[in-house]
């Protein structure tokens, strides 16, 4: 099940939060909507990420692949270079840099769509609350068990309303 | 109890301000007004035309250009080289704004990284054109010809082409990720097919702080990211003629003199945009006189780093007074081009100083004036870098004359209209204004 604790901004979504996990709530239950970008402060609400240790590996990868490329390429039929190198990293340093920056956008891109869960094959747990100005909805998955807990908890925290709702299959 | 209520109230008169700024924001995004239709219908009919005389370059060859010995690149690259450098006013200015958490950057942003996307666009078509056999074009493809011969990887037209597609590839993606919360907003204001298709353009975006966090996240990353790609394509374009040994081309300065060069015509573009989307899309409450302001004080930085590298680069020259380079200076100085560098130094360097730098002068109509003036400026600096150094090659008896032909000029003139009709029909498509963003600033 699946409870919506309307608020009136983000500063009492924080205390809900707070609240919340000091009940036994576990961060992944919780789920935050807003119609732009929250400061919930340090502690509420921490997600990790790995997006920029992809970054970093996707243009490793992705410009190595490139640079092997091109030396496979430029032994495969060699031209006349006229007494210079084969494979120069001078002259094919620009492409290997561009491969690098490519790779990096590449895996910057696929981790943004893993980690906002836009492609993730789940299906949401239920449709996304209709936010109307600053409002905040804090959102918890939940037992049968704990409704009336949670409820009691949300709208301690100045919740506007409380809604629970089923998850859908 | 009382308070309860307050808070409610409070939250419903925010909810109606958010739901005007969003309805004023989407507003242009409605209807069609006459001046819109008549603009996009002339800019549409350039286009066409120009599409007629490439059409007929390709059926004739390229004969029908200009183009002829010694002078081989004409106008097409002229305009290659603009284009790739009005292409920085977006997404560099946008990241390096970004990077530097400039507030005022927030209703700047979408109008100018869409200047980047279509400005590659139309910039990357060039050295098709200039190609004259088009179909040729996929033997710059790393995917080995009939003879299994690969492309050389150590030619600086490859490099173009890879720094060109990691741009626009870097531009497109930076210009979409924060668009897909205004598209989400989109999809839920409009019904039917057309909310079916921004649903789906906006990857069902929910808003969740997940979601958010990613956006800032990769949005970060990317500005980082794209200021060095952005920094690497015009030093690449630069490449293209310093690593030739040819008379006012083989100089160590040429990257930074390039890019500095984009920079400066992006900003001017971004400006000249700007104001058209203020005046016809009547955005005058948020794209206030602060921003053109800031972005004018941008503009006049600008003007003076590139007087700083032109002075550099012809004092140096004219310091060395080598036959080869001076042959080219003086064509430049007093030959037939002397009207042209003249124009160009009155255009990117007086008409700016004297119209931003003096601070009583400054307004939206004089910044208007200063950026439609750099953009001719800066075209023509491309034409004086190209032109001459062809027209005057090392070797004296091959010396000759160019004059573009109307197929060149056609098709010049098709790619202004093309880059109006974009930005005219993106308009209409998309928030101009990232609306999540500019209600964050609020």
């Amino acid at each position: 099940m699946i409870s919506n604790g309307r608020f009136a901004g983000a500063s009492q979504a924080a205390s809900a939060i707070l609240a919340l996990k000091r009940t036994g709530v576990d961060a992944h239950r919780i789920d935050v909507y807003s119609a732009k970008p929250l400061e919930l402060g340090p502690g509420v609400l921490d997600r990790s990420s790995r997006m920029s240790l992809f970054a970093v590996v996707g243009a490793i990868l992705f410009g190595s692949a490139v640079t092997a490329f091109m030396y496979y390429a430029q032994l495969d039929y060699p031209l006349t270079t006229g007494g210079m190198p084969l494979n120069s990293v001078w002259a094919t340093g620009v492409i290997t840099f561009e491969a690098t920056m490519a790779g990096a956008i590449l895996a910057t891109t696929l981790m943004f769509l893993k980690e906002s869960g836009l492609v993730s094959r789940k299906r949401a747990a239920a449709a996304a609350p209709i936010l109307r100005g600053n409002e905040v909805v804090v959102r918890v998955a939940f037992e049968p068990a704990e409704a009336d807990l949670l409820a009691a908890v949300l709208r301690d925290a100045g919740a506007i309303s409380v809604e629970v709702m089923e998850e859908s299959a | 109890m009382s308070q309860g209520k307050n808070i409610t109230a409070s939250a419903l008169s925010a909810a109606d301000a958010e739901e005007k700024l969003r309805d004023d924001l989407l507003r242009p995004m409605r209807g069609f007004s006459r001046t819109y239709l008549a603009a996009l219908g002339f800019s549409l009919a350039v286009v066409a035309w120009a599409l007629f005389a490439w059409g007929y370059q390709i059926v004739n060859g390229i004969g029908v250009s200009g183009l002829s010995r010694p002078t081989f690149w004409g106008i097409y690259i002229v305009n290659f080289v603009f284009w790739i450098g009005i292409s920085h006013a977006g997404t560099l200015i946008s990241a390096i704004l970004r990077l530097t958490d400039a507030g005022w950057r927030k209703p700047v942003t979408r109008a100018a990284e869409a200047i980047t996307v279509f400005c590659l666009m139309i910039g990357g078509l060039f050295p098709l054109i200039h190609l004259g056999r088009v179909s040729l074009f996929y033997w710059l493809i790393p995917y080995p010809n009939e003879r299994l011969l690969w492309p050389n990887f150590r030619s600086p037209l490859v490099w173009d082409m890879t720094a060109i597609m990691t741009y626009l590839l870097a531009s497109t993606v930076y210009l979409y990720l924060p668009l897909i919360p205004d598209l989400a907003l989109v999809a839920q204001r409009t019904t039917g097919r057309r909310s079916a298709i921004y649903r789906l353009l906006s990857l069902n975006w929910t808003g969740s702080d997940r979601q958010w966090l990613a956006l800032e996240r990769a949005m970060k990353l990317m500005a980082g990211l794209v200021l060095a790609i952005a920094v690497s394509v015009h030093s690449v374009v630069a490449f293209d003629f310093s690593m030739t040994v040819a008379p006012m081309w083989h100089s160590t300065i040429f990257a930074p003199y390039f890019v500095a060069g984009a920079i400066f015509s992006g900003i001017a573009a971004l400006v000249l945009v700007m104001a058209a989307l203020r005046r016809f899309m009547r955005l005058e409450s948020y794209l206030r006189p602060s921003h053109f302001d800031n972005l004018g004080k941008l503009l006049l930085t600008m003007s003076l780093v590139w007087a700083y590298f032109t002075a550099t680069e012809h004092l140096t020259v004219w310091y060395g007074n080598a036959p080869a380079e001076m042959a080219v200076f003086n064509a430049r100085e007093h030959g037939g081009f002397g009207l042209a560098l003249a124009l160009m130094a009155l255009c990117n360097f007086v008409i700016p100083f004297v119209l931003l730098g003096i601070r009583r002068l400054r307004n939206i109509t004089t910044i208007c004036i200063a950026a439609a003036s750099v953009l001719v400026g800066m075209w023509l600096e491309r034409f004086l870098i190209v032109i001459p150094t062809l027209s005057f090659p090392r070797l004296q008896s091959a010396w000759g004359h160019y004059a573009p032909s109307w197929v060149e000029l056609s098709i010049t003139a098709g790619t202004f209209a093309a880059m109006a009709s974009l930005y005219l029909i993106f308009v209409k498509l998309c928030p101009i204004i990232a609306i999540w963003e500019y209600e964050d600033d609020q």
